[in-house]
C-alpha cells in the first residue's frame, strides 16, 4: 500500500517537473504584462508560434539554444505588436489579445507544416537523480535546464518588482497611469516593453514544448497552456514566486491521472485529467471574497476594474 | 454538432474565441452578429477548398481571420467623427447598418472617399425639417 503511494507521489512530482515549465514561463510573462496594466490573452498564440519557430531554428541550426532564442524573439514581435496596437486610443486589449491568439495559431500551423516530420535536436537535461536507487525517482529528477532558469527569473522578478527602479516604474504604470504620467513616465512605452518581455517568456515556454516535452512539433502540441496561464497569474495574485508555485501545483495535479494509471487505477483517467482545472476553480472560490478586491491586483487592469 | 454529426476532439476548433470577437465586431448588437458570423463561417469553410485548389494549408483561413480581426479592432482608434457625422440623419436603422459596414472596411484610405459625398446629401434633409417645422 505505502509502496503504491510512493510510486504515485514520485510520478506526480516527476510530472510537475516535466509539465510545469511552459506554465511557469507563460504565467511569468503574463504577470509582467498585467503588472503594467494590460492583459495579453494572445500568449497562447505566442506559445504555439514560439514552439514552431524554436523547433524550426533548432532543426536548421543544429543547436536547441538558438531555437530557444528565436522562439523568444518571435514572442517579442507578437508582444510588441500587441503593445503597439493597444497603445492606440479606444482599442480593447482583451479583443486584440484573442485576435493575436488566432493569428499566432494560424501562422504557426501555416509555416509549421514542413516541420511535422523532421527531428530537431532537443534541449539537454540536468541529471540530479544520480544518488537515487529507485529508477522512477531518478527519472523524475531529470530536470530540464529551463526549469531552474524559470525559477531564477521568478525570483529576480519578485525582488525587482519590490526593490528595483524598473519594478517600481512597472507597478506605478499598472496601478495608476495618471500618477505615472504625472511623474514623467511614458506609460505606453513601459506597457509596450512589458508586453514584449512577456511575449519573450511565452515564446521560450513554447520552445520548451517542442524541444523538450512532448518534444516534437505538431498542431496538437499545446493543450491551452497559454490561456490557463492567465488564470494562474490571478491564482498567484500577480506574484512571480506565486506563479512558480502555481505552475508546479498545476503541473502536479495534471499528472495525477497518469500516476494513478501507473499503479493500475484505470477508471476515471479522463476525469483525473480535469483535476488541475477543478483544483484551480476550488482554490479561486475558496480564496475569493465579495467584500474586498483581489490583493495585489494592478489598479489599471481591465480584468478586475 | 450539426456540421460534424458527431462529438469528437476536433470540434474544439477555436469557435469560442472567434465567437467572442464576432461579438466585438458586431459592436455588441445582436442582429449584427448574424452577418458577421456568416462571413467568418464562410472564411472558415473555405479552408478545404483552398487546400484542394491552391495547395495552401488549411491554416490559411486562421491567418486570414486573425489578420481581419486585428485590422478591424485596431480601426476602432480611427477618429470617431469620420463615421459619427452620419448618426444625426433621420433614418436611424439604415445609418446604424451603414456605420457597421463602413467601419468593417479595414483600409483607412477608402473610408473618406466613401463617406464624404453623402455628407452633403445628409445635411440637406436634416436642415430642411428644421426649416419646415416652424412654418407648419
Amino acid at each position: 500500500m505505502s509502496d503504491a503511494w510512493i510510486t504515485v507521489l514520485v510520478a506526480i512530482f516527476g510530472g510537475a517537473m516535466r509539465v510545469s515549465t511552459p506554465f511557469l514561463f507563460v504565467s511569468l510573462g503574463e504577470c509582467i504584462t498585467e503588472k503594467s496594466g494590460r492583459v495579453n490573452l494572445g500568449l497562447e498564440g505566442t506559445l504555439v508560434f514560439g514552439a514552431m519557430v524554436g523547433y524550426a531554428v533548432s532543426y536548421h541550426s543544429g543547436s536547441p539554444w538558438w531555437g530557444v532564442l528565436a522562439a523568444g524573439g518571435a514572442g517579442v514581435l507578437f508582444g510588441a505588436l500587441h503593445g503597439w496596437i493597444c497603445s492606440l486610443p479606444r482599442v480593447n486589449d482583451i479583443a486584440i489579445g484573442i485576435a493575436l491568439m488566432i493569428l499566432g495559431l494560424g501562422l504557426a500551423f501555416f509555416f509549421g507544416k514542413a516541420y511535422v516530420q523532421p527531428t530537431a535536436p532537443r534541449l539537454p537535461t540536468l541529471d540530479l537523480g544520480g544518488f537515487a536507487a529507485d529508477p522512477a525517482l531518478r527519472a523524475a529528477l531529470q530536470i530540464n535546464v529551463l526549469l531552474p532558469i524559470g525559477a531564477l527569473i521568478a525570483l529576480l522578478l519578485f525582488l525587482g518588482m519590490r526593490h528595483a527602479r524598473w519594478g517600481l516604474v512597472l507597478r506605478t504604470v499598472g496601478d495608476s497611469s495618471d500618477a505615472a504620467r504625472a511623474l514623467g513616465f511614458n506609460v505606453n512605452r513601459v506597457r509596450v516593453l512589458a508586453t514584449a518581455v512577456g511575449g519573450f517568456l511565452a515564446g521560450v515556454g513554447g520552445a520548451y514544448l517542442s524541444l523538450y516535452y512532448p518534444g516534437s512539433w505538431n498542431e496538437a502540441l499545446s493543450s491551452g497552456q497559454g490561456v490557463m496561464a492567465v488564470a494562474l497569474v490571478i491564482f498567484a495574485r500577480w506574484n512571480p514566486i506565486g506563479c512558480f508555485i502555481a505552475a508546479l501545483v498545476f503541473g502536479g495535479a495534471g499528472s495525477i491521472g497518469p500516476a494513478l494509471q501507473a499503479v493500475g487505477v484505470q477508471s476515471g483517467y479522463h476525469l483525473f485529467n480535469a483535476a488541475p482545472y477543478v483544483l484551480t476553480l476550488a482554490i479561486m472560490l475558496w480564496t475569493s471574497s465579495s467584500k474586498r478586491a483581489l490583493a495585489g491586483a494592478p489598479g489599471e487592469l481591465s480584468l478586475t476594474r | 454538432m450539426a456540421v460534424h454529426g458527431a462529438a469528437n476532439a476536433s470540434l474544439i476548433a477555436g469557435y469560442g474565441y472567434a465567437g467572442i470577437l464576432v461579438a466585438f465586431l458586431a459592436r455588441q448588437q445582436p442582429l449584427a452578429c448574424v452577418p458577421v458570423a456568416v462571413l467568418l463561417g464562410g472564411i472558415a469553410a473555405a479552408g478545404s477548398l483552398l487546400q484542394r485548389r491552391l495547395d495552401l494549408p488549411d491554416a490559411t483561413t486562421l491567418v486570414l481571420q486573425g489578420t481581419l480581426f486585428l485590422c478591424i479592432l485596431a480601426a476602432d482608434s480611427f477618429p470617431a467623427r469620420r463615421f459619427g457625422l452620419r448618426r444625426k440623419a433621420p433614418a436611424e436603422s439604415t445609418v446604424a447598418a451603414a456605420s457597421t459596414i463602413s467601419s468593417l472596411a479595414p483600409e483607412p484610405a477608402a473610408a473618406p472617399v466613401a463617406v464624404t459625398p453623402p455628407r452633403h446629401d445628409v445635411a440637406r434633409p436634416v436642415a430642411s425639417p428644421t426649416l419646415v417645422q416652424p412654418a407648419a
